[in-house]
């Protein structure tokens, strides 16, 4: 019968391996140490960096705002100045062409028709947040023969498709079609076109706002 | 106790230790540097960004000079026929025009008076709508000469209203009357500075 009894404590055990446990363990802790404070040095380099580079850009802005702020004031001056040229260029842009427009009415009536008035009423009127003009045109006349009727949606016609009524007037329509109740004048017809143009829009100055460069 | 258990006490307390010394460093030094570093990038990206754009509008500044000289020189050209009053009254010069405009036409201009003020926008127009009545006696074709000559004189000046009525005793002659409006400034002792400078 065999017996055996290990005389050796459980302290006194040695490890067959080359590299003992606690060397492991020695060593695994220092690598960590050492990694745990790179990791604060990389932060704190990179932090400190990144203010460097923060108070570096701050300090190129500082000196580069006074010409900037030259340039912004000179903008808003140019688009003020600019205002006042496109206000002018809008006024006299859409400033109807009335003598062309007067001939067009004179060679539009046809000659058995007598123009008795003739009214322009233009005014100023905001539209879509805009000065714009508006303006309308009234013809009264009288027209003898047969053809009266005919003749009167002619020049309806005229003043609505033919040049230079073309492009410029929106809407042109008789109103008024009757007899003249006179004796004496039964051949005779009275009418009213009321003709209205497109309008025209005014320029709106924008406000300009004083700019913060901050 | 034995040493063995001693020791382990001492990993114990040693491993408490550790990790408490690392929650504080993480917590008062790595955290607010990481979160500087975070913030402080943001902020200098957010700059350089601006002053790239400033860089921009700086360099354009021959550009927006030229811009206004181009601007200025043309409002100037375009001053000349904006009427500018007279102790206060437009319609003096308003009427002189109107009739140096009739000049040797066929035209009889009768009368001139003011008809009224209109303004653009009453928010931030620099100018006004002056407008004047005239009346005047003219065939058809003499009155189109006028209007052409009230016209091309100016172009400023505009035709707002009209009114032709036949006359049975001369169906040649009209009588008309007819509103001339003027583009003027709205306060002119605020017209812009270089314009004033100019007539110094």
């Amino acid at each position: 019968m065999n017996l055996h009894v290990n005389l050796i404590l459980e302290s006194e055990l040695r490890s067959s391996s080359r590299i003992s446990r606690n060397f492991l363990v020695k060593a695994s802790a220092a690598v960590a140490a050492l990694l745990f404070l790179s990791l604060i040095l990389v932060v704190l380099v990179g932090a400190r960096s990144a203010k460097n580079a923060f108070l570096f850009a701050e300090q190129e802005k500082k000196q580069l705002d006074p010409v900037y702020r030259t340039v912004t004031d000179l903008k808003q001056e140019l688009a003020a100045i600019q205002d006042v040229t496109n206000a002018i260029a809008a006024w006299s842009q859409t400033r109807p062409d009335w003598p062309g427009l007067l001939l067009g009415i004179q060679s539009a009536v046809p000659a058995n028709i007598q123009l008795t008035r003739l009214t322009v009423n233009e005014i100023i009127s905001i539209i879509d947040a805009a000065p714009t003009r508006v303006m309308t045109l009234y013809l009264q006349g009288k027209a003898s023969g047969d053809h009266s009727e005919t003749d009167v949606q002619e020049l309806e016609k005229s003043l609505k498709e033919e040049a230079p009524f073309i492009g410029v007037m929106e809407m042109a329509q008789v109103k008024l079609f009757e007899a003249v109740k006179n004796v004496g004048q039964e051949n005779m017809r009275i009418f009213d076109i009321e003709c209205r143009f497109k309008t025209r829009k005014l320029f709106q100055p924008v406000k300009v706002k004083p700019k913060d460069s901050k | 106790m034995n040493i063995s258990d001693k020791k382990v006490q001492y990993v114990i307390i040693g491993a408490v230790v550790g990790c408490a010394l690392i929650f504080l460093i993480l917590q008062f030094v790595i955290l607010p540097a990481l979160n500087s570093w975070k913030e402080n990038s943001a902020k200098a990206r957010e700059i350089r960004q601006k002053t790239v754009e400033m860089r921009g509008l700086v360099q354009s500044r021959p550009v927006v000079q030229k811009q206004i000289g181009e601007a200025k020189s043309a409002i100037k050209k375009m001053d000349g026929n904006i009427p500018l009053p007279v102790l206060g009254n437009y319609l003096l010069g308003m009427e002189e025009y109107i009739r140096a405009c009739a000049g040797n036409l066929g035209a009889t201009v009768v009368t001139v008076a003011d008809n009224d003020v209109l303004e653009i926008s009453p928010e931030n127009s620099r100018f006004k709508i002056y407008r004047v009545r005239v009346q005047a006696k003219a065939d058809f074709s003499e009155y189109i000469k006028l209007v052409t000559n009230i016209q091309s004189n100016n172009p400023l000046c505009s035709i707002s209203g009209l009114n032709i009525i036949a006359r049975d005793e001369s169906p040649s002659v009209h009588e008309i009357s007819f509103v001339v409006a003027w583009l003027v400034w709205l306060d002119p002792a605020k017209r812009p500075a270089f314009l004033i400078e100019g007539k110094k």
